[in-house]
C-alpha cells in the first residue's frame, strides 16, 4: 500500500518547515527552507493539513477523510493521487517505499 | 512654536540661508521618527525642500549628537552637457545620477531607499499608512492608482500620517510605527491637492522626471507631533482611481490580501517564518477590501465611515 | 486567529444544501490544481531605480546590484514611466497616443492574452491599472515603445529600440536582450521595476 508523509529535510522531516494559515476554503502555505509564499485552494489545504498532523497516510485514507461517510471510487483515489504527486514535484510530500 | 510639539530646536528655528550654509559644511542632523539622519548637500533647492518641507522636525546638534542612522547627501555632478546630481549613503552611490532640478525629490526616494534596504529591525510594506481613532489603515498599491492623492487627501481629513510610502512593522507585537514625511505627489495630483487645500505647504517642483512632475507636501503638524504613537492595523485596502468611475467596494479575500502584502514587503524575505506570521497576523486582523473610486470626497466619506473589524 | 472553517462534514452540509456535492468541491479542488496564487521573488524592492540597457542590468545583477568603485554606468537615457507617458505627449503629435492602437501595424504588437487589448490605444493601455501580470507588462511595452518613437530608436538615448518592444510583447516577456541569452517573463519584469522604479514613487 502506498502511503504518503511530509518529505525529509536535511534535519529531518520536513513538518517544521511549513507554516499554512487558512481563511475561509483557501489558505496560505509558507516554506521556510524557500520562502515561498502560495495561496492554495481549500481541498489542497484539507490533503495538506491532513499530512501535516496525521503522517504517514495512503491514499485511501486521505479520500475517507475527504469524503467522509461516501462510497469510493478508483475515480477518488486516482485524483488524490494525482494531488499527491502534484505536492511531491513542489516539494511537500514524497511517497514512502512499501 | 505649532501646537503638540516640544520646545526642541526645529528647522524653521534656522533662516534658510544658515539651514544651506549648515548643509554645506558639517551637514544637518535631523529626527525624522523613528530615525535620525544627517545630511549635507551644496545643491540649493534641497536647502529650500528640507526647510520648507522638514521645517517642524527636530534638528539635533551634530556635536553631541553622534550618531545616525544614515549619512546621505545629494551632490552636484557636472557634465559638459547636462548638469547632474548624485545621492550617496555612507560614501555608497546606488543610483545613476539624476538631472539637477531632481535633486530634492533624490533625497527623499534615497531616504525611502535607506530604510528599505537597511531597517530590518522591522518589517517594511511599500503601503501608504494613516491612523484614526487608534487603529491603523495600511494602502498597499501599485504607481498610478491614486494612493498619494487618497493619501495626502486622508491627511488633509483628519487622518494621522504615518507614512505615505512604507508601513514599518514591528513583528513581534505587530504594532505599525510611524514615520511620517512628506508625502510624494505626482503630475495631476499635485494642482488637485493645491485646488483643494491652499493651505498645504508644498515643496520644490521637480519637473521631467522619470515619472513626470514631482512635488512633495510637508506632513501634517499632529502627525509629526504623535509620530510616537504606535498603533495596531484594522483596515487593509487596496484602491483603485479610474477618472469617473462610481465607487465600488469588495472583500479582498485574506489568502490574497497576504500574498499581495508578501509583495509588497521590502524585507519579509529577511525575517523569514516570523515575518510570514506577523503579515499573517496583520492580515487576520484586519477588514480587507478593494476600493475603486473616481470621486474624492466619496471616497473620503467612505474611509470616514469605516468601521473596527468584528 | 485562523477564522473558523467547516469540518468535512459540515461543508458536506452546506454543499448538500446549496445543490453542490461534496463530491463535486472535492474532485473541482483535486482537478484544479493546488496552486492559486503565489508571491513572485522580487528583487527588486528592495533595490534602486536606475536607467540602464538590458546588459548593465544583466551585468549588475550578476553582482548583486553592487557597482565597482569608479565604474561609470550610463546615465544619459531617456526612460519615461507608464505614468509620465500617460500625463504627457514628449515630442510625439499630440494625437499620437490616442490615435496609435495597441495592437495595430504600427507598432507591430501582436499578442492580446485575454483579450483584453482588443480595440484600446496606446494612451488607455498607459491607464490601465489593474495588477494583473500581463497589463503591467503591457503599460512598461507602451511607455518603452513611446520612448523609442519619440527618440527614434538612437541607441545613445533609449534603454529598447521599437524592435525589442515588440520582441518583448508579442514573446509575453520571454525574448533575448542581447545574444547568447533569454530572459524570462520574471525576469522581464524584474529589468522594467528596475528602470522605471516601482518602488518610491
Amino acid at each position: 500500500m502506498t502511503r504518503w508523509a511530509l518529505p525529509d529535510g536535511l534535519q529531518g522531516c520536513r513538518q517544521a518547515d511549513f507554516v499554512l494559515r487558512r481563511w475561509g476554503e483557501e489558505g496560505v502555505v509558507y516554506d521556510d527552507a524557500t520562502g515561498s509564499v502560495q495561496v492554495w485552494n481549500g481541498v489542497a489545504c484539507d490533503v495538506f493539513e491532513l499530512l501535516l498532523t496525521r503522517s504517514p497516510l495512503s491514499e485511501s485514507q486521505i479520500a475517507a477523510a475527504l469524503l467522509p461517510g461516501e462510497d469510493l471510487t478508483e475515480e477518488d483515489f486516482t485524483m488524490v493521487r494525482q494531488l499527491l504527486l502534484q505536492f511531491q514535484s513542489m516539494g511537500v510530500a514524497e511517497c514512502l517505499p512499501d | 512654536m505649532p501646537a503638540g510639539l516640544s520646545a526642541a530646536l526645529r528647522l524653521a528655528d534656522m533662516s534658510l540661508a544658515q539651514v544651506r550654509q549648515r548643509l554645506r559644511s558639517d551637514g544637518l542632523w535631523l529626527r525624522l521618527p523613528p530615525f535620525v539622519v544627517h545630511v549635507r548637500s551644496e545643491i540649493p533647492v534641497v536647502a529650500q525642500g528640507l526647510h520648507l518641507l522638514y521645517a517642524n522636525h527636530e534638528c539635533l546638534d551634530g556635536a553631541t549628537q553622534g550618531f545616525a542612522d544614515f549619512h546621505v547627501s545629494v551632490n552636484a555632478r557636472r557634465r559638459w552637457f547636462r548638469p547632474l546630481c548624485s545621492f550617496e549613503m555612507d560614501g555608497f552611490r546606488p543610483f545613476t545620477p539624476l538631472a539637477y532640478g531632481e535633486a530634492y525629490a533624490f533625497l527623499e526616494w534615497g531616504l525611502n531607499w535607506c530604510v528599505t534596504s537597511y531597517c530590518h529591525t522591522l518589517l517594511t510594506i511599500h503601503s501608504a499608512v494613516l491612523e484614526k481613532n487608534g487603529r491603523v489603515l495600511l494602502m498597499p498599491a501599485p504607481p498610478g492608482s491614486g494612493k498619494s492623492t487618497l493619501c495626502a487627501a486622508l491627511m488633509f481629513n483628519g487622518w494621522r500620517l504615518l507614512s505615505d510610502e512604507m508601513a514599518l512593522l514591528e513583528p513581534g507585537s505587530g504594532l505599525v510605527v510611524p514615520a511620517p514625511r512628506p508625502v510624494s505627489l505626482k503630475n495631476r495630483s499635485i494642482e488637485v491637492v493645491r485646488q483643494r487645500w491652499p493651505q498645504a505647504v508644498l515643496g520644490p517642483v521637480a519637473k521631467d522626471t522619470m515619472k513626470g512632475t514631482v512635488a512633495h507636501v510637508r506632513a501634517s503638524t499632529e502627525s509629526l507631533s504623535r509620530a510616537h504613537e504606535r498603533a495596531l492595523p484594522a483596515w487593509l485596502v487596496f484602491p483603485k482611481y479610474q477618472a469617473g468611475e462610481s465607487l465600488t467596494v469588495q472583500p479582498h479575500a485574506k489568502p490574497d490580501a497576504l500574498v499581495q502584502l508578501a509583495s509588497n514587503s521590502f524585507n519579509q524575505h529577511v525575517h523569514g517564518r516570523r515575518g510570514f506570521e506577523a503579515l499573517a497576523a496583520l492580515v487576520d486582523r484586519c477588514d480587507c477590501h478593494d476600493l475603486c473610486y473616481g470621486d474624492l470626497d466619496q471616497a473620503l466619506a467612505w474611509f470616514d465611515a469605516l468601521e473596527l473589524p468584528s | 486567529m485562523n477564522s473558523p472553517r467547516p469540518s468535512p462534514a459540515e461543508a458536506s452540509h452546506t454543499a448538500l444544501r446549496s445543490g453542490v456535492s461534496r463530491r463535486h468541491l472535492v474532485r473541482a479542488g483535486l482537478t484544479a490544481g493546488p496552486v492559486v496564487a503565489a508571491l513572485k521573488t522580487n528583487t527588486v524592492l528592495a533595490g534602486a531605480h536606475t536607467c540602464i540597457k538590458p546588459s548593465t542590468f544583466s551585468s549588475l545583477t550578476a553582482a548583486h546590484m553592487k557597482v565597482s568603485q569608479g565604474r561609470e554606468i550610463s546615465s544619459n537615457f531617456q526612460c519615461h514611466s507608464p505614468e509620465r507617458w500617460a500625463g504627457s505627449n514628449q515630442s510625439l503629435a499630440p494625437d499620437y497616443k490616442t490615435k496609435t492602437l495597441f495592437l495595430s501595424e504600427a507598432t507591430g504588437f501582436r499578442a492580446n492574452p485575454g483579450g483584453i487589448f482588443t480595440g484600446k490605444t496606446l494612451q488607455q493601455v498607459l491607464e490601465m491599472g489593474k495588477v494583473q501580470q500581463n497589463v503591467e507588462l503591457a503599460r512598461y511595452v507602451a511607455a518603452s515603445y513611446l520612448t523609442a518613437v519619440a527618440y527614434n530608436d538612437r541607441s545613445d538615448m533609449v534603454l529598447l529600440t521599437r524592435k525589442q518592444c515588440r520582441d518583448i510583447w508579442n514573446g509575453q516577456g520571454i525574448w533575448s536582450p542581447f545574444k547568447g541569452t533569454t530572459w524570462t517573463r520574471d525576469q522581464t519584469l524584474g529589468y522594467f521595476s528596475k528602470i522605471f522604479g516601482p518602488a518610491f514613487l
